[in-house]
């Protein structure tokens, strides 16, 4: 990494690109491509906020939409369905029930809740070696789901939960996703990030530096959880009802493949890899409802998008393992 | 009592076997001391005891008067000893600058303040040309420099060099040699040097300490141990 480039580069950069996009996306007027945009913002969050950990720790974790639900329902306790709110989730303690919190203000609780989860379960999580904590990662995204899908009273957890404030729109994703780059930039480039990386490189070289690898793997996973979980309560917001089922498998995947493809450890990368993998979604999405050439009507088969994603991961994965750019950063020469 | 870094009758066992075994060695601050031994002597178990990546199974790792042999490598480290590894070790996707910027941050502070000191490093231990190149890519003898300039901006009071010249030809080793010898007068600080080559040892070194199968065979000044008959039969006389 060039440390005599300007400050904020490449985050400035990434979001002038995706601010570039946003605008051209209202101007061209096609509410698909808006709406499809808006929703690979939303991920981008989600995939930033991922990235802040296994970027830097060389991790993956499969749990970081566990911190998606617990900061989705965290923004539902907050703000939703005024006056319902006691009877979907009547457990809710008194004070929630008659909160009438800001949306902003919700989102950034809700990712400080998610925040406060990673630290009481990283303190053991991040101890472990690498293989056995996304072992563990994973297990914890089991364990988020069948407490919250239990836990009816205060999640509606059998049904859905409807009503949520649709505040999110193509300007709300935008603004989030350029906070989430910006925070992910400042870790990254600060001496916490470094630390981080140098115990990715070499724990035992990490330690000879003074480096107590499980605590600075302990504070990218707080920071990652509290961006993830912020994602999460935007995410209900866009969608305005809540299953636990939202948050699960599905979304982990397509996470860690936008992640992947793109480029495990830049942040340009993430941002590749998201627009990527949802242009790629969005493409078979629109096949699978089918499309008329002529006077033929061909439709793809339902879960061709699934399929086809995992082929294009897997065919990534063998023929370009660093990913779509690699270590690279946008504007930035690489260094060999 | 000067600064020193020492150990008083370390033991360490593998399996039962004795990888150390009463080994009293001390550190001076300021000096340079060869450590030597054949391979599996036990040279590298005693770097990682000293450096507190080994829990003695007996004895005792004093730093001046205080007793550390529980202390771990990030606490050593912090208290002023520095070590390279045998197999190196550099962050392989960080620059050679951020490498160094690794060992300055040990202290704590600001990643400029950090940068500052690598940049000494840097420029003590002739790296100014790969700075911004990443430590995986560079060639051996570079990796090996890399590892001391690392290890120096730690501002050490003690640095364990293990192997540094292993695999390097003799114009190498000649530039390793006038390096470390300025290292003591510009950091103020004790060499434990591991090195094969006896006339690496021999231009840089004010005593030695030898060891074979865990055991000290001699130690004190060079004349003194390269001398002594135990160390001739048994090491010096093969090489
Ligand atoms: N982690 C370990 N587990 C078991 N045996 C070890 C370990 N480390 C070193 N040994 C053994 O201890 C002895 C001393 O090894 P070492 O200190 O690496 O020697 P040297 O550096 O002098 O070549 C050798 O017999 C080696 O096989
Ligand atoms: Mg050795």
């Amino acid at each position: 990494m060039n440390l005599r480039r300007p400050r904020l580069f490449p985050a400035t950069g990434l979001i002038a690109v995706l601010a570039v996009l946003a605008v051209g996306s209202r101007l061209w007027g096609n509410t698909l491509v808006e709406g499809a945009l808006t929703e690979a913002l939303l991920y981008l969050v989600l995939v930033v906020g991922l990235s802040i950990f296994v970027g830097n720790s060389g991790v993956v974790s499969f749990g970081h939409i566990g911190f998606a639900a617990i900061g989705a329902y965290a923004s539902a306790w907050q703000t939703c369905c005024t006056g319902f709110r006691g009877v979907f989730m009547p457990g809710l303690p008194t004070f929630l029930l008659e909160l009438d919190m800001p949306v902003v203000t919700a989102a950034l609780l809700a990712g400080l809740l998610a925040a406060l989860v990673a630290a009481v379960v990283g303190i053991a999580i991040m101890r472990l070696g690498g293989i056995a904590i996304s072992i563990a990662l994973l297990s914890l995204l089991f364990i988020v789901k069948s407490v919250y899908e239990n836990w009816d009273s205060v999640t509606a957890g059998q049904s859905s939960l409807v009503g949520l404030p649709l505040y999110v729109d193509l300007w709300v994703a935008l603004a989030w996703a350029a906070g989430a780059i910006v925070v992910a930039q400042i870790y990254q480039r600060s001496a916490f990030g470094l630390k981080l990386r140098a115990v990715r490189d070499d724990e035992a070289a990490a330690r000879a530096c003074g480096v107590t690898p499980w605590i600075q793997r302990l504070i990218a996973f707080v920071l990652s959880a509290f961006v993830a979980g912020v994602g999460g309560a935007l995410y209900g917001h866009y969608l305005g009802t809540l299953a636990v089922s939202i948050f699960w498998l599905d979304m982990t995947f397509v996470t860690i493949a936008m992640l992947v493809l793109g480029g495990m450890r830049s942040l340009t990368g993430a941002v590749v890899g998201t627009l990527a993998v949802t242009a790629t979604r969005e493409i078979l999405r629109s096949l699978e409802r089918g499309v008329d050439l002529g006077t033929l009507h061909w439709q793809a088969p339902q879960g061709s998008q699934e399929i086809v994603l995992a082929l294009i991961l897997l065919g990534i994965l063998v023929f370009r393992p660093e990913g779509l750019v690699g270590d690279r950063e946008l504007g930035v020469r690489k260094a060999v | 009592m000067p600064e020193a870094l020492s150990t008083r009758a370390v033991g360490v066992r593998f399996q039962g076997l004795a990888a150390l075994d009463r080994v009293d060695l001390t550190l001076p601050r300021g000096e340079i001391v060869g450590l030597l031994g054949p391979n599996g002597a036990g040279k590298t178990t005693l770097v990682n005891v000293l450096s507190g990546f080994q829990r003695p199974d007996a004895g005792q790792v004093l730093l001046d008067d205080h007793s550390l042999e529980r202390a771990g490598p990030e606490s050593l480290a912090r208290r002023g000893v520095a070590r390279t590894f045998q197999s190196v070790r550099l962050f392989d996707r960080l620059t050679v600058t951020e490498n160094a910027e690794m060992g300055a941050l040990v202290h704590g502070g600001s990643r400029t303040r950090a940068r500052a000191v690598a940049r000494q490093a840097i420029a003590f231990t002739g790296l100014e040309s790969v700075a911004d190149r990443l430590a995986g890519s560079l060639p051996y003898a570079l990796e090996r420099r890399v590892g001391i300039a690392r290890a120096l901006a730690q501002h050490p009071r003690f640095l364990l060099l293990d192997e540094p010249a292993a695999g390097m030809h003799d114009a190498e080793c000649l530039d390793l040699v006038a390096l470390i010898r300025r290292i003591p007068d510009a950091f103020e600080c004790g060499v434990l040097l591991i090195e094969h080559n006896m006339s690496v040892v021999m231009a840089t070194c004010a005593s030695l300490h030898v060891l074979a199968s865990g055991r000290t065979l001699a130690t004190g000044p060079v004349d003194h141990v390269r001398n002594d008959p135990a160390v001739i039969d048994a090491y010096l006389g093969a090489a």
